[in-house]
C-alpha cells in the first residue's frame, strides 16, 4: 500500500502543480481563442514553437527571462498566422490550425538539426528559483486570476466573450469583430507560447523533437472539461497534471501507464457526450464573420 | 457562353487548378530561399529531388511507395467531406486499422495467399471503420462534435495500441516494440512481380493498385449510387436531405465509417508490402495528419488525392535521397514545405472563392 502513501506526499503535489502548468496555460489560451468564436487546435504546435525560441534564445543570451519572453513572442507570432489565416481569410480554423501544427513539427525540428546538429539541445540556465519553485508558476496563477477578473470583470473581456456568443450583435453596437478575434488569437498564442517556455527552460531543462507530446490537446481537453472557465480549465488541468505526475512518479498496481495516458482524451468524450454535465461551447465557435452589403 | 456558366468554369479552373499550383509553387519559393541560406544552390537541390524520383523505375518505384499510405488517409478525410464531416481522426483509424490487420496477418498463418491477404486488409478496414463510426454515432445520439471526439480518439488509439502491442504482441528480447511478423499468405507483392517491365525487389506493391481500384470504386459509389447521392445530399444540406426522407444518422455513421476504414488501410503498405512485415508504431506518426493536407491538395476528388499523394512522397522520398549529396539541408525541409502547401491553399481558395463572388455581383 506503500503506493497510496507517496500520492499524499508534498512532493507529489509539486510535481502535479509543474505538469499542470503548460496545460493550464494551453488550456487558457484555447479559452481565450474560443471565447472569440476562433477554435484554436494550434496550441500543441505554439507550445513547440515557445519551447524551441525559448531554448535558443536563452542558450544564445544566457538570459532564461529573455528566453521565456521571447517563447511568448513566438507564441503570438503563431497566433498572428493563425488570425490572419482563419480571421482575415476566413480559412477554416481546423485545417489553418493542423497546417501549425504541421509547421511546428518540421521547423522546430529542422532549425535544431541546423543550429545544433541534433535535435535535443540542452538549455544553459533556468530562472532562479523562488521558495525552490520556478516563477513561471507564480505568474501563470496570476495570470489565472487577471484573467478570471478580465473576462467576467471588464468592459473589453465582455466584448471578447460577446463575440464568440453573437458576433453580429458585437458588430452591430459598433465593436470591431476581428479586432476581438485577433485579440483573442493573440492572448492565446502569448498564452500557449509562454507554457512552450516554460516547459522547456524551466521544467524539462532541454528542447527535443515534439516534446510537446500532446500537452496542447490536452489543454483543449481540460479548456471543454472546465466548461470554458478560467477556473474550470485550471481544475481540469490540474487533475491531468496530477495523473500524469502519477505515472512518473509510481506505478499503481493493476492500471497501466497507458491507461493513464488516455485519461485526459477519454473524459473529454465523456463530458461532450453529456455523461459527466453537459458541456456548451461558445455559439459562434469555428463560425467566419461575413458581414452582409 | 453566358456570363454565368463562364464563372463556373472560372470557379473550377481557380479553385482546382491554380489555387493548387500557386501553393505549391509558394512552398518552393519558401523551401528554395530556406535552403540558399543555408549555403546550397536550391536549383541544384530540386533537380536532384527529380532525379532521384523520376530519374529511373526504381525511383517512381520508390516514390510510389512513400505515396501510397497518404492515399489511404486522404482519403479518409476527404470521403467524410462529401457528408459534410470533418474526420480528424485518420491518425488515430490508422493505428488500430494497422494493429488488426497485422494481428490477421501473424494469427492466421496457415491461411495462403491471397485469401489472408484480402482478410487483412478486411480486417485494416474494419478496424478503422470501428475506430471511425465511435464518433459518427456519438454525434448522431449525443452532438458531440467529430473534430474535438476525433482529435480525442487519436490520443486514444495511440495509447492502446502502445498498450496492446507491449504487453500482449510483443516478444521482449525484441528491444523495439512491435508486433510479431505476419505470415507469407498476408504479403502485398511487389509491382515488379505483376508488372515485367518494372525493376524488380522494389517496395512499390499491390496496395498502389488497390488505392486506385478504390479510387475509381469511390468515384462510382458517390456518383453513380443511391447510397452515394444521400450522402452527398446530406453534405450539401443535411435539412433538406432529411426533409427527402434520408436517414442523415443512418449515413452520418455510415459515412464516419467508410472514412475511418480507408484509413485502417493505410498501414498495410508498410506491414504487407516488401520489407519488415510487422507494425511497428512509431514508423507512421502523422500520416494521418498530413493525410488532411493531401486531401485538400487533391481537392477531395479521388483523383486529384492519387496526384497529391504523389507529390508528398515525391517530397518524401526526394528528401530522403537528397540528404545523401547535400547533408547540410535536413530533409525536414520536405515537412516544413508541407505545411506550408496546406496554409497556403486554404487562403488562395478562400480568395478565390471571394473573387469569383465580386464577379458574379457585377453579373
Amino acid at each position: 500500500m506503500d503506493w497510496i502513501l507517496e500520492i499524499l506526499t508534498i512532493s507529489t503535489f509539486l510535481a502535479t502543480i509543474r505538469m499542470a502548468v503548460p496545460i493550464a496555460l494551453a488550456a487558457l489560451g484555447g479559452l481565450f481563442s474560443e471565447s472569440t468564436g476562433v477554435i484554436n487546435i494550434a496550441l500543441e504546435g505554439i507550445i513547440l514553437m515557445g519551447a524551441f525560441t525559448g531554448t535558443i534564445i536563452t542558450n544564445i543570451t544566457g538570459s532564461p527571462l529573455l528566453g521565456i519572453l521571447m517563447a511568448v513572442v513566438a507564441g503570438i507570432g503563431m497566433g498572428l498566422i493563425h488570425a490572419v489565416a482563419s480571421v482575415t481569410f476566413k480559412a477554416n480554423h481546423i485545417i489553418s490550425g493542423v497546417a501549425l501544427n504541421l509547421f511546428a513539427t518540421g521547423t522546430t525540428f529542422f532549425l535544431a538539426l541546423v543550429l545544433t546538429g541534433g535535435s535535443q539541445i540542452a538549455v544553459s540556465e533556468s530562472l532562479p528559483r523562488l521558495w525552490s519553485i520556478s516563477p513561471v508558476i507564480y505568474l501563470t496563477i496570476a495570470i489565472f486570476f487577471a484573467s478570471g477578473f478580465f473576462l467576467y470583470r471588464t468592459r473589453l473581456g465582455l466584448r471578447l466573450r460577446a463575440t464568440g456568443e453573437h458576433m453580429a450583435a458585437v458588430d452591430s453596437v459598433g465593436i470591431s469583430v476581428i479586432k476581438m478575434r485577433y485579440m483573442g488569437v493573440l492572448i492565446s498564442g502569448a498564452l500557449a507560447g509562454l507554457g512552450g517556455g516554460y516547459l522547456a527552460i524551466e521544467q524539462a531543462n532541454f528542447f527535443t523533437k515534439g516534446m510537446s507530446a500532446g500537452r496542447g490537446f490536452i489543454g483543449l481537453a481540460s479548456m471543454i472539461f472546465g466548461k470554458w472557465t478560467p477556473w474550470g480549465a485550471a481544475g481540469a488541468a490540474s487533475l491531468f497534471g496530477f495523473a500524469q505526475a502519477l505515472q512518473f512518479r509510481i506505478s499503481i498496481p493493476f492500471i497501466p501507464d497507458e491507461f493513464i495516458q488516455m485519461l485526459p482524451y477519454l473524459i473529454t468524450i465523456l463530458v461532450l457526450v453529456g455523461a459527466v454535465g453537459r458541456a456548451t461551447p461558445p455559439a459562434e465557435d469555428g463560425n467566419h464573420f461575413l458581414k452582409e452589403g | 457562353m453566358n456570363s454565368e456558366g463562364r464563372n463556373e468554369i472560372l470557379f473550377k479552373v481557380l479553385m482546382n487548378g491554380v489555387a493548387p499550383l500557386v501553393a505549391i509553387l509558394i512552398a518552393f519559393g519558401i523551401g528554395g530561399i530556406v535552403i540558399t541560406f543555408l549555403g546550397t544552390n536550391p536549383v541544384q537541390f530540386f533537380s536532384k529531388m527529380v532525379e532521384i524520383n523520376l530519374g529511373s523505375l526504381r525511383g517512381v518505384s520508390q516514390m510510389i511507395y512513400r505515396a501510397t499510405p497518404y492515399f489511404f488517409t486522404a482519403m479518409a478525410l476527404s470521403f467524410a467531406f462529401k457528408a459534410g464531416l470533418f474526420n480528424i481522426g485518420a491518425e488515430g483509424q490508422m493505428f488500430i486499422g494497422g494493429l488488426s490487420l497485422a494481428w490477421v496477418g501473424f494469427t492466421f498463418k496457415f491461411l495462403p495467399f491471397p485469401i489472408l491477404f484480402i482478410l487483412c486488409l478486411a480486417a485494416g478496414f474494419l478496424g478503422g471503420a470501428l475506430w471511425g463510426a465511435i464518433p459518427g454515432y456519438l454525434k448522431v445520439k449525443r452532438g458531440a462534435h467529430e473534430v474535438i471526439t476525433t482529435i480525442m480518439m487519436n490520443f486514444i488509439a495511440i495509447a492502446m495500441v502502445q498498450y496492446l502491442v507491449q504487453n500482449h504482441f510483443m516478444n521482449p528480447e525484441w528491444g523495439i516494440p512491435h508486433t510479431p511478423t505476419v505470415a507469407k499468405g498476408a504479403y502485398s507483392p511487389s509491382l515488379g512481380k505483376i508488372f515485367p517491365w518494372f525493376p524488380a525487389h522494389t517496395r512499390a506493391n499491390v496496395m498502389f493498385l488497390v488505392a486506385i481500384i478504390l479510387a475509381v470504386l469511390t468515384i462510382i459509389l458517390l456518383q453513380k449510387t443511391k447510397l452515394g447521392y444521400e450522402i452527398r445530399a446530406t453534405g450539401l444540406n443535411p435539412n433538406s436531405a432529411e426533409y427527402a426522407g434520408i436517414d442523415i444518422s443512418k449515413r452520418t455513421v455510415m459515412t464516419m465509417a467508410i472514412s475511418g476504414g480507408f484509413a485502417g488501410m493505410a498501414t498495410a503498405n508498410f506491414i504487407l508490402g516488401p520489407g519488415s512485415h510487422y507494425f511497428l508504431k512509431s514508423e507512421y506518426g502523422g500520416i494521418g495528419f498530413s493525410g488532411i493536407a493531401v486531401g485538400l491538395l487533391g481537392r477531395n476528388n479521388p483523383l486529384g488525392i492519387i496526384l497529391a499523394a504523389m507529390l508528398f512522397g515525391f517530397l518524401e522520398n526526394g528528401g530522403l535521397g537528397v540528404q545523401l549529396f547535400f547533408p547540410n539541408v535536413p530533409r525536414q525541409i520536405v515537412e516544413i514545405m508541407q505545411a506550408i502547401i496546406l496554409i497556403i491553399l486554404v487562403i488562395v481558395l478562400e480568395l478565390s472563392r471571394k473573387f469569383i463572388k465580386r464577379l458574379q455581383k457585377r453579373g
